[in-house]
């Protein structure tokens, strides 16, 4: 598959290392050089160090080859505008991370598969762990 | 009066730290001479000793001048002391080591039947060239007929390469562990990482020094068993495992088998590869950490590209296979080492410009072997093709640099592109001017590709030659080999550094006089 990753939080860095490890073909965009070039130096992947926001990114990176476009950074304005992007490009599977669980509603009009707040989930997992000790 | 307060004042801090540690490094000749005596006793050439016991004296005498002069000098070690240390040594220690040949060609003068190849070396220049082929490890000689040296001269040239060689992996690999303190760490993280092999200099030359003489053990016993006479085997197993090249036979290895000739290929090799990487296939036993070594790779790749190319090119102009010779002049030229089994004047111009080609990449970095080394052949090819995929980049994409199992930063992978591009052109340009004055010096029957061939072969200190280093060389054509040999035992670099180092006071004189 191909794929489209922007956002290289720890979400984004563990989302990489597995589909390289599945060896999905990726592309990266990131903003900030030091976890651009940090992705660079691990895993053999296209790095695109730009904003989101920026004219034509969305073609550089491939998108009208895209399988997939996951959004993974703690914005959830760029976010959605990542996956309006995604959509005019017509890339068929839009996921994204949602911070606020306000916005989830914002996303799904949009038609994409949302995770909302992934430190809720990590935090309910560990709770789940705690209350299988007690029984 | 003490000795100190008639030094001239302007001795820098700098300059006693150096001169320290060549008067250092100025005991190893003389300590090799008295290692060698038992040799000379051993074989009964009684006219041997006193020539040893000579250079012993001299050397061990300099030596302590010098040290006890500087001791105090406790000044750090730097990267640059560490190279100024290694050109001046380099340039002194082979003087010491034609002492030999030059006190006991005098000595031997008086006797009717000595051999010629001897008496020749009553000329200084003769021993000296001799001296500086042998501790940067060459082969290229100003004997007539090695076979008819004394036994204690024979082992003198093995020792000396045997000496250079080791000296050359100590040096490559400690200069590459003083370098992080000059420039900024991260630079050399990586450069410093490959080459580890212990923590600290000194338990990395021990490292060093026990796989040498492990390997050198092996070679000779290897040797033997396939039925080298035994004195033979212990002088070029010496010679090959230190990729130097000096023979015992008169006419290199062409009086030996196929058998012999094949295990001195496997020899040469295991001398031109990187002993960290030694260091690691001794540690985990596996063979696939040569392998996974991306210039110890990139070194079997060449070895057999060139061999095949070699082949047709002498199919093509002898019309007959020649399948061993190619494969170990081939070797012999890449691995930096100089045995031959052929006359290589009898090849054609193409097949001795393919082997100065050989002679000039040169084997691993941190190995016995000279030339430009493959680490930075692999790296201007590396840079080739990153300068083209560059230009398939989008606007925003990041170029990955990648050697092997590295990934560099885009500043470590430039500084690396520099350094191996100004070498590259650096020896070029040495290789041409050496040329110009070679052929004004060489006789007629040489032409432009055979000067070009014991150019490279003196600056890759290699030591195939078609015949140009004899004695009767024009003493410029000599001194031109000898300035080579040292420039690129030490990869040039550091020589200019020193020329730069000791012109500059005759610079600031002209500048005062103006």
């Amino acid at each position: 598959m191909y794929l489209i990753i922007v956002g290289m939080d720890s979400v984004g860095r563990s989302l990489v290392d597995l589909a390289v490890k599945d060896k999905h073909e990726v592309v990266v965009i990131e903003e900030q050089e030091y976890q651009a070039q940090a992705i660079l130096q691990k895993y053999d992947v296209r790095v695109l160090q730009a904003d989101i926001a920026q004219a034509g990114i969305m073609d550089e990176a491939g998108a009208d080859q895209a399988d997939a476009l996951i959004a993974t950074t703690n914005s959830d304005t760029g976010n959605l505008m990542t996956m309006f992007l995604g959509r005019e490009h017509k890339i068929n599977t839009l996921i994204s991370v949602v911070n606020e669980p306000e916005h989830q509603g914002l996303f799904e009009r949009l038609g994409v598969q949302v995770l909302i707040d992934p430190e809720l989930i990590i935090a309910r997992y560990l709770y789940k762990l705690l209350h299988q000790d007690d029984a | 009066m003490t000795l100190k307060s008639v030094l001239p004042s302007g001795f820098s801090p700098h300059l006693r730290t150096i001169l320290r540690n060549v008067g250092l490094l100025l005991h190893v000749p003389g300590g090799m001479a008295l290692v060698s005596l038992p040799v000379c006793l051993g074989f009964g050439e009684f006219y041997a000793v006193l020539p040893f016991l000579l250079t012993a004296i001299v050397s061990l005498g300099l030596g302590q001048l010098l040290y006890r002069l500087f001791y105090r000098a406790v000044g750090e070690m730097q990267h640059r002391h560490a190279i100024l240390t290694a050109a001046l040594s380099w340039g002194l220690i082979p003087i010491l080591g034609a002492i030999p040949f030059l006190t006991m060609a005098s000595n031997l003068a008086a006797f009717p039947q000595t051999p010629p190849t001897i008496l020749l070396f009553q000329n200084p220049l003769n021993a000296i060239f001799e001296g500086f082929s042998g501790f940067t490890s060459t082969g290229l000689t100003m004997t007539l007929d090695s076979s008819q040296l004394p036994r204690s001269l024979q082992w003198w040239r093995s020792f000396m390469q045997w000496i250079g060689g080791a000296g050359v992996i100590v040096l490559t690999l400690s200069v590459a562990l003083f370098s992080p303190d000059r420039k900024p760490q991260q630079l050399y993280q990586a450069e410093a990482r490959q080459d580890k092999i212990a923590p600290t200099v000194a338990a990395t030359v021990r490292q060093i020094w026990k796989i040498y003489l492990l390997y050198t053990v092996l070679s000779v016993l290897l040797l033997d068993l396939v039925g080298m006479p035994w004195w033979a085997a212990l002088n070029h197993g010496m010679t090959a495992i230190a990729t130097g090249g000096f023979a015992i036979t008169g006419e290199s290895l062409q009086i030996y088998g196929p058998l012999v000739q094949g295990t001195i290929i496997l020899i040469m090799i295991t001398g031109a590869l990187s002993f960290s990487t030694h260091d690691q296939l001794l540690r985990q036993r596996r063979w696939s950490s040569l392998w996974q070594n991306v210039y110890c790779r990139a070194f079997g790749f060449l070895l057999v590209l060139g061999t095949l190319i070699l082949i047709l090119e002498n199919y093509w102009s002898q019309g007959s296979l020649t399948g061993l010779e190619s494969v170990f002049q081939w070797t012999s030229a890449l691995a930096t080492c100089g045995f031959s089994t052929v006359q290589e004047q009898a090849w054609s111009p193409s097949a001795r410009l393919l082997l100065s080609l050989g002679m000039t990449f040169g084997a691993v970095s941190g190995s016995t072997a000279g030339g430009l080394k493959i680490n930075r052949i692999v790296i201007l090819y590396k840079a080739v093709i990153w300068n083209f995929r560059q230009l398939d980049l989008k606007p925003h994409e990041l170029m990955r640099y990648k050697i092997g199992n590295q990934v560099l930063r885009e500043a470590e992978a430039n500084h690396w592109i520099k350094n191996a591009g100004i070498l590259a052109v650096l020896w070029c340009m040495l290789l041409g001017l050496a040329a110009l004055t070679l052929l004004h010096v060489v006789e007629p029957q040489y032409a432009l590709t055979d000067v070009i061939f014991e150019a490279a072969s003196a600056l890759g200190n290699v030591g195939l030659s078609v015949g140009i280093a004899n004695p009767d060389l024009h003493r410029v054509g000599k001194i031109t080999l000898i300035l080579l040999m040292w420039m690129g035992r030490l990869e040039i670099i550091p020589v200019l550094v020193l020329l730069s180092v000791l012109l500059h006071p005759l610079r600031q004189a002209g500048r005062s006089m103006l």
